[in-house]
């Protein structure tokens, strides 16, 4: 128990304060250490090595690397303007196509943050030349920046596959139909919005223009057909599907958006370091479980659960509170790392499929990328559009809503995320 | 004015940013041609081990390297809202603690290293010493790194959001 | 206070197993039990199953270091310790009552002294079974029906040499990536203890299993040697007997249990096939030769295995 204890403050404390995240849990997985009186800093190392030392987190760089090269080729501006020539003609449709742009781009990209900085980049001051509240555009952009993590690919998907041993082809197949709903979700709130605000209505394009933009769109959007694709037929595991998109991306930003060699460099170095922002925390969380492990600490929360209730909806609703809670304070990356060796086991315990119980531990945990006071998604938006994270909040809250009955909606219908994964 | 120390580093982090590049590019040809040589039939079984080393090494480079511009993400809401002389001193502060497990980290490295360089890599037949080894490096790179934002910090020139957060990219 | 806690030591004990495997209850309701009771508390013994402290690789480290005092190991030692290869020999041992008189006898002792560099003391050993294959392609009635099945292997030399020897297309594959890989057609097929497949769900998606036993993929009881040595003549004599009496438990309820499994999945529709086992041994001889070979000192042991099977052929 005071391990426990010791844990929560020094973590909460060590955030707090302003140590990166990365080092705040090594240093409570030192604290824990001391109180455990063993005096280990080899295992430290030990542990550091082993939360990098694994075949299928190699997908992370990969997915990394694709998304930047797409990115960089500009292909988020036609991905805009297709959007735009599907749905930006009705009352409100610049909204419409952030949400929709979002959910393509997810198709490319297994980051939220990534999402954010590349669509809400060109869309926020779009939004705002043309009457939209700024306020508005930046909560939106948030908001449906999410699905990056919940469509295909998914770096948080793929963290969990790795450690809970789970295959990261059926969790992406389980975060298919979510990721479609929450996209759907936030477009019936923007039909709500623009009427009642009265945004304004788009340019209706031709037949003609249409396919115009689809012409050069539909390359990209042919990548995230070919992941899933590769994946449902067994032509290759999740990793391999990494390195096929950066390969896809490489020829189709060479053939088509003239992406020269000499940009190489600066996009393999931009994929390596943000690769290395997501290892460097799975590499302390590892040395983190190890000690809470020796401590017992998933056992005893366990045991103390099933004390409670053994409940299945109960238990899964207990689920939902903490981890929106958890969610407002850490990231989704180490939330992941901490909770999904504990929590596992115990859904385990009540029947929970595994997969079924990985997807709604990142789409809940996902949300806490846009709740304050810890949201990186909010911190990068809010960057964007030269908001203060206060001013936002009153037009979050109807998302944090919608986004909760969602939430609700795939955990207490597994048929919504376990179908998918069904048919491989 | 550029000291000797500054030097040093700026040669370690370009030989350090060279090696992190030509790793991820490896990795990609590695695993890429793994499957082509597969649809054809063919498979080799060091693929697997070769490909998780030099990832270790990447993501570790890689980790180092963003010490350096400091995109680590970190919650920075109370930091600055204090006046600057509390900032400085909790500053101090944070990379007193960062040092004191870098520290840990570096020394547990070693040991670990001396203990076990004698097993070895299944199919490589090496020793594992050549993948641990990655976290001593790291941590001593990050050591020296943390000596100089203490500099940094006296003479008021760190700066916590120098690099932008629309370039922080961690999920 | 160092002298306090030198009455009252506690053993982790690492493994992979699941937390409701078999062996993992043996030795919550065995080892555990008799070790306390036996030692009046005097000795603790804490179990961590399922990798919670660590996969195989990091408790065998573990153990050498003592960061874990003890754990349950597989055949990783091979990688460090060639004379533990010779466990891993194809066909070594002709039955578990031969494997068992092997590795719980004096011939055991003499290749655990190999491990006593590492400050590693293997203190029992007990089987997770006999590995045998299966497959999407077709029946193994006979070695001819090998080519052109694609098989899985796991990250280890001797496997991968065997069933390429066998005449099988190999595939390294990590374990997490094999149920969906054999159901995607990935790879065929896989081998693993009879056990192990079933409880994993892989026979789920195969349609044949030949019973093969070409491999003995053994489990060992290991204790750090600085740990072992702290503790009194009495207490090591416990525990020693404990691990023993653990490992016998486990070895009777493997061999019972695989008539039953057979049975299981012929209900569910396999095709269970017995091939002549001459063939294959003849194949995969050159590999044995080649081992002893480059670890000539090794040939007396393999020579006294060989002879020591003679008795256990009915
Ligand atoms: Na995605
Ligand atoms: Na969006």
């Amino acid at each position: 128990m005071s391990i426990i204890v010791a844990f929560l403050v020094s973590l909460l404390g060590f955030t707090f304060i302003g140590v990166p995240i990365a080092f705040g849990i090594g240093l409570t997985s030192l604290i824990t250490m001391f109180l455990l009186e063993m005096d280990m800093p080899s295992i430290l190392a030990r542990r550091f090595v082993t939360g990098i030392d694994i075949y299928t987190l190699m997908a992370i760089p990969f997915f990394m690397l694709a998304g930047e090269i797409m990115n960089k080729a500009g292909i988020v501006k036609d991905l805009l303007k297709f959007t735009n020539a599907i749905i930006g003609r009705i009352r409100g449709g610049l909204a419409y196509v952030n949400v929709l742009a979002s959910m393509f781009f997810a198709g490319i990209s297994g980051s939220a943050v990534a999402d954010t900085s590349a669509i809400g980049s060109l869309i926020i001051p779009m939004m705002e030349e043309n009457g939209y509240d700024k306020k508005f555009s930046t909560a939106i952009t948030s908001s449906s920046a999410i699905i990056g993590v919940i469509i295909p690919p998914s770096i948080p998907m793929i963290i969990v596959g790795s450690i809970a041993q789970i295959s990261v082809a059926r969790l992406f197949l389980g975060g298919m139909i979510p990721g479609i709903l929450i996209g759907l979700g936030l477009m019936l709130y923007c039909y709500y919005i623009s009427k009642k605000r009265n945004y304004p209505i788009g340019e209706k394009i031709t037949f003609k223009q249409f396919l115009n933009v689809l012409k050069t769109t539909i390359w990209a959007l042919i990548l995230p057909g070919i992941i899933l694709v590769g994946i449902i037929g067994g032509f290759f595991t999740a990793t391999e599907a990494g390195v096929i998109a950066v390969v896809y991306a490489i020829v189709i930003s060479f053939v088509f958006y003239g992406v020269k060699l000499k940009d190489y460099p600066n996009i393999l170095r931009e994929a390596c370091l943000n690769t290395g922002i997501v290892m460097l925390v799975c590499a302390s969380a590892m040395a983190l479980t190890w000690f809470l492990g020796v401590a017992q600490v998933p056992q005893n929360l366990s045991n103390f659960l099933l004390s409670i209730s053994d409940n299945k909806l109960l238990f899964l609703f207990f689920i939902n509170v903490i981890l929106f809670l958890v969610g407002m304070v850490v990231d989704l990356t180490p939330a992941l790392f901490l909770l999904v060796p504990i929590l596992l086991p115990v859904s385990l315990n009540y029947g929970i499929d595994p997969i079924h119980f990985s997807i709604i531990m990142v789409a809940n945990l996902s949300v806490g990328l846009i709740t304050p006071p810890v949201g990186t998604v909010l911190y990068v938006a809010t960057s964007i559009s030269k908001l203060k994270l206060e001013q936002l909040i009153k037009e979050m809250l109807p998302m944090y809503i919608i986004l909760f009955i969602l939430l609700l909606i795939i955990t207490y219908l597994p048929i919504v995320v376990l179908w998918l994964p069904s048919l491989i | 004015m550029e000291s000797i120390f500054d030097k040093i580093l700026s040669k370690i982090y370009k030989l350090m940013d060279i090696l992190m590049i030509l790793s991820i590019l490896s990795l990609v040809i590695i695993v890429f041609s793994n499957i082509i040589f597969r649809y054809f039939g063919k498979s080799f079984t060091w693929i697997d081990e070769t490909s998780r080393l030099i990832f270790v090494w990447m993501a570790l480079l890689a980790a180092v390297n963003g010490y350096k511009i400091n995109i680590h993400p970190s919650f920075t809401s109370f930091l600055n809202k204090l006046d600057k002389n509390k900032r400085k001193i909790l500053l101090y502060i944070i990379n007193f603690l960062i040092l004191a497990f870098l520290i840990y980290l570096f020394k547990g490295g070693i040991d670990y290293v001396n203990s076990t360089k004698h097993n070895k890599i299944a199919i490589l037949n090496i020793s594992v010493a050549w993948k641990y080894l990655a976290v001593p490096v790291a941590s001593f790179v990050m050591i020296l790194e943390t000596l100089r934002k203490f500099i940094y910090i006296y003479k008021d020139e760190f700066f916590l959001d120098e690099y932008e957060m629309t370039e922080i990219n961690n999920n | 206070k160092r002298e306090d806690s030198k009455d009252e030591i506690t053993l982790k004990i690492a493994h992979y197993y699941a937390v409701d495997h078999p062996v993992n209850r043996y030795f919550e309701e065995v080892f555990k039990q008799k070790v306390e009771s036996e030692t009046n508390g005097s000795v603790k013994v804490q179990i961590y199953p399922n990798s919670q402290l660590g996969d195989e690789q990091e408790f065998v480290e573990g153990v050498q270091l003592g960061t874990v005092e003890m754990a349950l190991t597989g055949n990783l030692w091979e990688n460090t310790v060639p004379e533990f290869r010779i466990m891993q020999m194809p066909f070594m041992f002709v039955n578990y009552d031969h494997a068992n008189a092997v590795l719980n006898g004096p011939i055991g002792q003499k290749i655990y002294e190999y491990l006593e560099p590492l400050n590693v003391k293997v203190l029992a050993s007990f089987p997770n079974g006999f590995r045998v294959i299966s497959n999407n392609r077709r029946p193994i009635n006979s070695i001819d029906d090998i080519p052109g099945i694609k098989m899985r292997v796991f990250q280890g030399e001797t496997i991968i040499k065997l069933m390429n020897i066998l005449g099988f297309e190999t595939i390294v594959l990590p374990i997490s990536e094999l149920f969906t890989s054999l159901q995607q057609g990935v790879v065929d097929g896989q081998d693993n203890p009879l056990a192990t497949s079933f409880y994993n769900g892989y026979y789920e998606v195969q349609k044949y299993v030949a019973i093969t036993n070409h491999m003995y993929s053994p489990g060992y009881i290991v204790i750090n040697n600085n740990v072992w040595n702290k503790l009194t003549k009495e207490q090591q004599k416990i525990i020693e007997n404990a691990a023993k009496e653990t490992a016998f438990k486990i070895k009777e309820a493997v061999k019972n249990q695989e008539e039953q499994i057979i049975q299981k999945i012929e209900e569910q529709g396999i095709v269970v096939t017995y091939p002549d086992l001459l063939p294959f041994i003849e194949k995969v001889s050159p590999l044995i030769d080649e081992y002893i070979n480059s670890h000539p000192h090794t040939e007396s042991i393999i020579k006294e295995i060989k002879e020591l099977a003679n008795e256990y052929l009915k």
